[in-house]
């Protein structure tokens, strides 16, 4: 029987985020010394693209 | 002659429609047929997790300027990754960052709750606010809430779009107003020479400063947490009110004006870009390319002919005041 559309949205959204969030280096960010504020911006900006794309997921799939 | 009346063809026995106690036609709000139910319990976990993680990022960030503002300095972000140490070595030194986290938690859950309240208000569809931690010096990238059904007035339109930046602006300016009041002048504290990260300046607070510190240039006024956390509050406002796609400034320049909001969707992410290609903010980089992403989302039309009422045309003359005095070229420096 076929998925919902909405859960295959939902769960593209969260493995999408995930994978946006696990490429955000932030570990290696707060422990390097030298981290530029290009480097803050550019893993930030995955991280929390990352983090909304889960919740959008997680809410979708909820709803 | 018969001068009788005849009499009425009706007879007694004739079967008489049923009558109900509850009308079985009732006439329909003109747009939204039912109230829309709470969202699932699930997501109110989601967001009241979300919530705590980014009181816990405010927090760290709040311990930070609580420090810089006991020893006279500007913020720094060395220092700041030394503050994200105290959660797991000294969580109970985070109670410094309360006032700041407390402030900013405030001001952003009161703009996300306009949004939530305007949107039951006129029987839309919506999610919950969800809160974005981020251990970054500001501790949180907003928050924000889903719309899930259209939109299908300007009323509403503009409703949900300037309630949660005007409320949000109500709050963070008292909050400002403390901060500038218990504020420190320190010479030299935004020295690009020993200082990593300088912080800009909105309008209003330029004026505040003018207003309490004549003579004093705004870039040596060190602010109290809890008029950081305003500053923050300012920040996130303007960036609602940018006049594009589907943030909030785009909600009411579409409730006004479809046709410029199309024209400021397209041009907006431009000025954008050329902003941080001057050098003012990197950052607006990536609103620039947001902005120009969100445009090709799917915009549900609105066949609404009724203009907006002239309180809500006041109303948005207002939010265009906020976004002057809020909105900062270059809200980060260094």
């Amino acid at each position: 029987m076929p998925r919902p559309k909405y859960e295959l949205q939902a769960e593209s959204l969260r493995e999408i985020g995930s994978l946006l969030l696990g490429f955000a280096p932030l570990e290696t960010l707060i422990r390097s010394e030298k981290a530029t504020s290009f480097d803050w911006l550019i893993t930030s900006s995955l991280a929390v693209f990352g983090l909304i794309l889960i919740t959008v997921g997680i809410d979708l799939e909820a709803e | 002659m018969n001068d009788s009346v005849p009499a009425p063809n009706v007879s007694i026995d004739q079967p008489q429609l049923e009558w109900h106690p509850v009308a079985p036609y009732i006439p329909a709000p003109p747009h939204y047929p039912a109230v829309p139910a709470h969202p699932p319990l699930k997501t109110l976990l989601l967001a009241i997790l979300l919530f705590l993680v980014t009181l816990c990022t405010c927090l760290v960030a709040g311990a930070h300027f609580a420090a810089a503002y006991a020893e006279n300095e500007a913020v720094n972000f060395d220092e700041f990754l030394n503050a994200l140490t105290l959660l797991y070595k000294h969580p109970f030194a985070l109670i410094s960052g309360l006032p700041f986290a407390l402030t900013l938690l405030t001001i952003l859950l009161v703009h996300e709750l306009g949004h939530y309240f305007a949107c039951r208000h006129h029987h839309i569809h919506s999610t919950y606010p969800y809160f974005i931690p981020f251990p970054s010096l500001i501790g949180t990238f907003g928050a924000f809430i889903m719309i899930r059904s259209p939109i299908r007035t300007r009323r509403a339109l503009f409703d949900v779009g300037a309630s949660g930046p005007l409320v949000g602006f109500i709050v963070a300016v008292p909050a400002l107003l403390f901060g500038i009041l218990h504020a420190k002048v320190v010479p030299g504290l935004a020295d690009p020479n020993h200082v990593s990260a300088i912080l800009g300046a909105p309008l209003i607070l330029h004026g505040l400063a003018a207003l309490f510190y004549p003579h004093t240039p705004v870039a040596n006024i060190l602010l109290h947490p809890v008029g950081r956390a305003a500053w923050v509050g300012l920040f996130a406002t303007s960036l609602n009110l940018l006049p594009a796609a589907q943030l909030d400034g785009g909600h009411i320049l579409r409730s006004l004006s479809p046709r410029l909001h199309r024209y400021f969707s397209i041009v907006v992410p431009f000025i954008l870009i050329a902003l941080a290609y001057f050098h003012f903010w990197a950052g607006w980089y990536v609103w620039g390319a947001l902005l120009f992403i969100i445009r090709f989302f799917r915009f549900v039309p609105i066949f609404d002919p009724e203009p907006l009422n002239p309180a809500r045309r006041l109303g948005a003359v207002i939010s265009l005041a906020v976004f002057i005095l809020c909105f900062m070229p270059s809200p980060f420096l260094g």
